[in-house]
């Protein structure tokens, strides 16, 4: 036996190594089976970050073309409270990772307390939302103010959609917490936090007038 | 609650604590570099923010989602979420 063979024995095993055909076998760095929760989750995933990708390449452009126009309606952006809802944000989705934990160690009290704290932050996210529309249509602003406005309030309304769904699993969660649920519904959690991270500097913290 | 053994690896609630204290330093870091007004740092600013954005999406997507096993994966979203923030950073950044 020479020296390589006897080194892919070592690492395959004498199976393997002796039909070097069936080194396929090992699973693909692409399978969705190692992925925590349901593969579906993660389709959807994928496909929600390309969709705001979408929607935040078409604000950049819109500035582009417009600067005036967004130089103005930038400087009425509330990015002291949009700063405290990624805060709040991102600790619900810290809480949400903690619920996972608990859930793994088999405390389900610990897992059913995290869960109704993150779920509490996501309404704090929400209501401090609303508020900051609730200003801007007090200024008389609306969907059809300007383009910035327009995709403001799609892009931004879409995402809050999502809080309003991701909290509606959480609170499923909470009912029936199985190890399997909970990953998969929390993976939906963390990707709104995920698509958070990303409106949050392009509408808030990049671009003219700031 | 079922016996099924967990696919997400088993990162302790002290690391989470760890990687939760890192994103908030990096969103007030992103907040604050937001209010440079002038000079090559303000002009820059926007990709250092895309750049600190990479950071927490990989922060999450290691610590929060437990994609540590799955480099592809891992890569893939990541990469993605870079590219798309990047992009947009350069087209402000032109302004």
């Amino acid at each position: 036996m020479t020296q390589k063979r006897a080194d892919a024995m070592a690492v395959e095993g004498p199976h393997i190594a002796s039909k070097p055909g069936r080194s396929s076998k090992r699973q693909s760095p692409w399978s969705l089976e190692k992925l925590p929760g349901d593969p579906m989750m993660w389709i959807l995933i994928v496909s929600e970050i390309f969709v705001f990708g979408g929607a935040l390449w078409a604000f950049a452009i819109s500035e582009m073309l417009h600067p005036d126009i967004f130089r103005e309606a930038r400087a009425h952006l509330n990015i002291p409270i949009a700063t405290l809802n990624t805060l709040i944000l991102l600790t619900s989705g810290f809480i949400a990772a903690i619920a996972v934990r608990y859930a793994n160690s088999g405390n389900l009290r610990m897992t059913r307390l995290s869960l109704l704290g993150a779920g509490i932050l996501g309404i704090l996210f929400m209501l401090l939302k609303i508020m900051e529309y609730w200003q801007k249509f007090e200024m008389g602003v609306g969907l059809e103010t300007n383009s910035f406005y327009t995709l403001y309030f799609l892009v931004t309304g879409f995402h809050l959609a999502h809080v309003v769904f991701g909290l509606i699993i959480l609170a499923i969660l909470a009912v029936w917490p199985s190890k399997d649920n909970l990953e998969t519904g929390t993976a939906f959690w963390h990707m709104v936090d995920l698509i958070w991270l990303m409106i949050f500097p392009v509408f808030y913290l990049m671009g003219v007038g700031l | 609650m079922n016996a099924q053994p967990s696919k997400m690896p088993g990162i302790k609630i002290a690391d989470l604590l760890k990687a939760w204290v890192m994103l908030v330093s990096l969103t007030l870091a992103s907040f604050a570099m937001s209010y440079l007004e002038a000079g090559f740092l303000a002009k820059i600013s926007p990709l250092i923010i895309a750049v600190m954005i990479l950071l927490k999406s990989r922060i999450i997507l290691t610590r929060y989602l437990g994609l540590m096993q799955t480099s592809a994966w891992y890569m893939m979203l990541s990469a993605t979420i870079f590219i798309i923030i990047v992009i947009c950073a350069g087209m402000l950044a032109t302004l």
